[in-house]
């Protein structure tokens, strides 16, 4: 069979399972009311078990993260024993930049300015598009503007139209990190020394991020083979942001957290960090796909037949809540970034078609990865519309064609269950999410507290409108296959470094 | 904690659930679906279920004599299917009885209306001899106005606040030919087919502590069918026999008709809102009746005035 057909099979194969799972559960309630209520019962059951499994695991990981909140980063990379040495370590931090206003991107260096690491060993490079107005001009005022504070800035304009690429993210910061590599030999760095950091314009680093990222990098042996992934945290823009963007946002950080325990699931998302040497190992990023940030995992996991990791850093970078000119527009461009993401789907296409060529990694893990990918993704494409939509039709619809059955008067009992469970996990999200909750500008009034506290009762229409809507979406695009154009998330802050 | 301990529990807590959903899904399966093991005879058996609720709640639930320990609303499940006699009993309520067959695998839902014993039952405790009674609502509640053997009396719904208004005692076969009774700003208008009074009770007692008796405000030439209070009660329309007669509430001797209807069957209706009268009346030569609506207070006004003057 030719590469092209296998491909499309792969393509088709997500969004085939997603819709044959909603429509079987459909058919089997028309058919079959009974089974499918029996079906409805054990699907409930394992979604409550998985909901407070992921909560012992984001109560752990918020615990983890905790415990090591005022650990001394910085002194402990430089007092820790390993074969190289802190003095030699010089970190890349690459700002994948398209159409973001130089206050912005300005706003975003401030906060690396303000991070506890010695200045003198980050180099920052400025990754701007050809196709954006002003890059240069933009991107030149900021080197200018930034020099005197880092080992050195450099700026380098990604053009346009490169036979092989598509208009992405990776292939941007694939170009720019080439043109570092040629900076860092010219200067003589060994590249094993050196650790890249891809950040989106947006992402503002912890304080101890590189204190933290330097010293988890010389304390493992396995520093080659694994990528440093940061806990993003969505608040930049937290005040200003409407309440459903915030839960949402809210939502996608503390997924990272619960992810952040499954070391064997755990791979990178947005920005990261990693070996420079390990990324010109790899060929850098994918520049003809969109789901960047984790396709160079999965470069590096088939690179290393099977033997790389992300490690879980702890330590927050924050970035900005996706929001548009209005809350109707908001909604648009959160759907389009959940959809963004959900094309991450292409994993398994990626995965599956260099597994068919890989023979060092053993059958198993290819089997138990490709699972943990389709699980991940056809789990987020059904879930919301079974526990929101469906549920509720065979419960309304049963009470006419079932009207006495002790199995539909049980169902409607465990869907109870369900939104107790529910409602226990929001407020274990109202307690943890405060303390992700940046200090309130003078210029908001305190009556914003109010709407955090309220906001969590919009879960349910967030979760039925766009909990499994995007992926859904993604999924059935890339099965027909109208492929998904990199659609970059409109950037907006009122809150700079020196409000936190 | 050290990194590892979190592993080691992240795994532990992994196979709890993994255990905890392979063993609850078959148990609530096969809970759901009515199944029973019974211990006797080591099989699973088909059960089913009713489901009560009741207005008011709380009440206890007897099945098949048996008191069960849940109260209303509630659901008896495991139950094997043939005929339970089912009691629901609550002190101050009757008790309901009913046969309910439960059947495999379903529920019987039972929704019932318990009925309350009425006990609660007050006498007012005012030593008179009622003749007749009305009931007028206005904004804080109701009053209720009593006809007796020592007079006029007004009342609170909840029979507090006894309060005497007239002494004037009506024969009790007068009082009885009351049809009806209309208030407005204090005053208390009543008749029968033959009478028209009026009390002032807004006054209470005068300065010699006599109280106000009703004034017979017109003597019926036919008979009175209705009466209707016109321009905030200034004015009194009464329908009498063939007749629409308009009074001057102030002036009491002031009375002339409005209209004449052609039928004693004719009806009128007066809208105190909009001050215009509705007349089913016949129309000359026809068969049948037919609607008219006129406003008449200008003309009211006109008269009354020039009666004034």
């Amino acid at each position: 069979m030719s590469e092209n057909k296998v491909k499309r099979i792969l393509e088709i194969i997500p969004g085939f399972l997603s819709w044959s799972i909603i429509i079987f559960l459909i058919l089997l309630f028309i058919v079959k009311p009974l089974a499918a209520i029996v079906v409805i019962i054990v699907y409930l059951i394992y979604w409550v078990c998985r909901l407070l499994y992921s909560s012992l695991l984001l109560l752990m990981t918020n615990q983890r993260r905790r415990s090591k909140k005022n650990y001394d980063w910085l002194s402990m990379s430089k007092e820790v024993k390993s074969d190289l040495k802190f003095e030699n370590i010089i970190h890349v931090v690459l700002y994948t930049t398209y159409k973001e206003s130089k206050e912005l991107i300005a706003s975003s260096l401030d906060f690396l300015k303000e991070t506890n690491y010695p200045k003198d060993k980050i180099v920052v490079v400025l990754a701007g598009e050809e196709r954006a107005p002003d890059t240069h001009s933009r991107l030149e005022i900021l080197k200018n503007q930034y020099r005197e504070y880092f080992l050195d800035v450099i700026a380098t304009i990604h053009p346009k139209d490169i036979e092989g690429e598509i208009p992405v993210k990776g292939a941007n910061a694939t170009y720019s990190a080439k043109k570092v590599k040629v900076y860092l030999e010219e200067k003589g760095y060994d590249l094993k020394n050196i650790i890249i950091s891809c950040f989106d314009a947006d992402t503002c680093p912890d304080k101890n991020y590189f204190s933290c990222l330097t010293y988890n990098f010389l304390n493992n042996q396995k520093r080659y083979q694994m990528s440093f992934q940061p806990l993003p945290v969505y608040s930049n823009n937290i005040y200003s942001a409407p309440a459903f963007a915030r839960v949402i946002e809210v939502g996608s950080t503390f997924w990272q957290l619960i992810e952040g325990m499954r070391y064997e699931k755990f791979i990178t998302f947005s920005s990261h960090s990693m070996s420079f040497d390990t990324l010109v190992r790899v060929d850098y990023w994918p520049v003809d796909l969109i789901s960047d940030d984790s396709l160079i995992f999965w470069k590096c996991f088939l690179k290393y037949n099977g033997d790389y990791t992300t490690f879980p850093l702890d330590i927050p970078v924050y970035m900005d809540i996706a929001v548009g000119k209005n809350w109707l527009d908001t909604i648009a461009v959160q759907y389009k970034q959940k959809r963004r993401w959900a094309w991450g789907v292409e994993n398994f296409i990626f995965v599956s078609q260099h597994f068919l060529n890989n023979k060092n990694i053993p059958l198993f893990l290819k089997i138990r990865k490709l699972y943990q990918i389709l699980d991940g993704h056809i789990s987020w494409a059904t879930w919301a519309i079974i526990i929101s939509f469906i549920t509720p039709l065979v419960l309304f619809s049963g009470k006419v064609i079932l009207k006495n059955s002790l199995a539909l008067f049980n169902l409607s009992y465990i869907n109870g269950v369900v939104f107790h469970s529910l409602t226990f996990i929001l407020m274990l999200c109202i307690i943890i999410s405060w303390e992700f909750t940046p200090p309130r500008p003078k210029n908001v009034s305190r009556l914003i507290y109010f709407s955090f506290l309220f906001q969590w009762l919009l879960t349910p229409f967030i979760s039925a409108l766009l909990g499994s809507t995007p992926s859904l979406d993604a999924q059935t695009r890339l099965m027909f296959g109208k492929y998904l154009a990199f659609n970059t998330t409109p950037k907006s802050r009122v809150q700079g470094p020196e409000d936190r | 904690m050290h990194d590892n301990i979190y592993l080691i529990l992240r795994k532990v807590f992994f196979w709890f659930f993994m255990a905890l959903f392979f063993t609850l899904t078959p148990v609530i399966l096969y809970y759901s679906l009515g199944y029973k093991f019974d211990t006797g005879s080591k099989k699973f058996l088909k059960t089913g279920a009713i489901s009560i609720k009741t207005f008011p709640k709380g009440i206890n639930v007897y099945l098949d004599g048996m008191k069960i320990k849940e109260i209303t609303p509630c659901t008896l499940r495991e139950l094997l299917p043939k005929e339970y006699t089912i009691v629901l009993e609550r002190e101050g309520f009757y008790p309901y009885e009913m046969k309910v067959e439960v059947k495999p695998s379903q529920i019987q839902d039972i929704d019932i209306f318990i009925v309350p014993r009425m006990v609660d039952i007050t006498k007012l405790d005012i030593d008179l001899h009622i003749y007749k009674f009305f009931v007028t609502k206005h904004l804080f509640g109701e009053t209720i106005i009593v006809f007796t053997d020592k007079g006029i009396y007004f009342l609170d719904g909840d029979f507090k606040g006894a309060k005497k208004v007239s002494a004037q005692i009506f024969e009790e076969s007068t009082a009885n030919s009351i049809e009806n009774l209309k208030e407005s700003s204090g005053r208390f208008l009543f008749w029968n087919k033959s009478n028209l009074w009026v009390l002032d009770a807004s006054q209470g007692k005068d300065k010699d502590g006599k109280y106000p008796d009703a004034v017979m405000l017109y003597k019926a030439e036919d008979d009175i069918k209705d009466v209707f209070l016109g321009f905030r009660g200034k004015y009194i329309i009464i329908h009498d026999g063939l007749k629409v007669i308009a009074l001057d509430a102030d002036n009491l001797k002031v009375s002339f008709p409005v209209y004449e209807l052609k039928s004693v069957r004719s009806k009128i209706f007066y809208d105190s809102r909009s001050e215009t009268i509705y007349i089913q009346d016949k129309v000359k030569g026809a068969a049948g009746f037919s609607l008219f609506r006129a406003e008449i207070m200008p003309l009211i006004n006109e008269r009354i005035l020039n009666e004034r003057k």
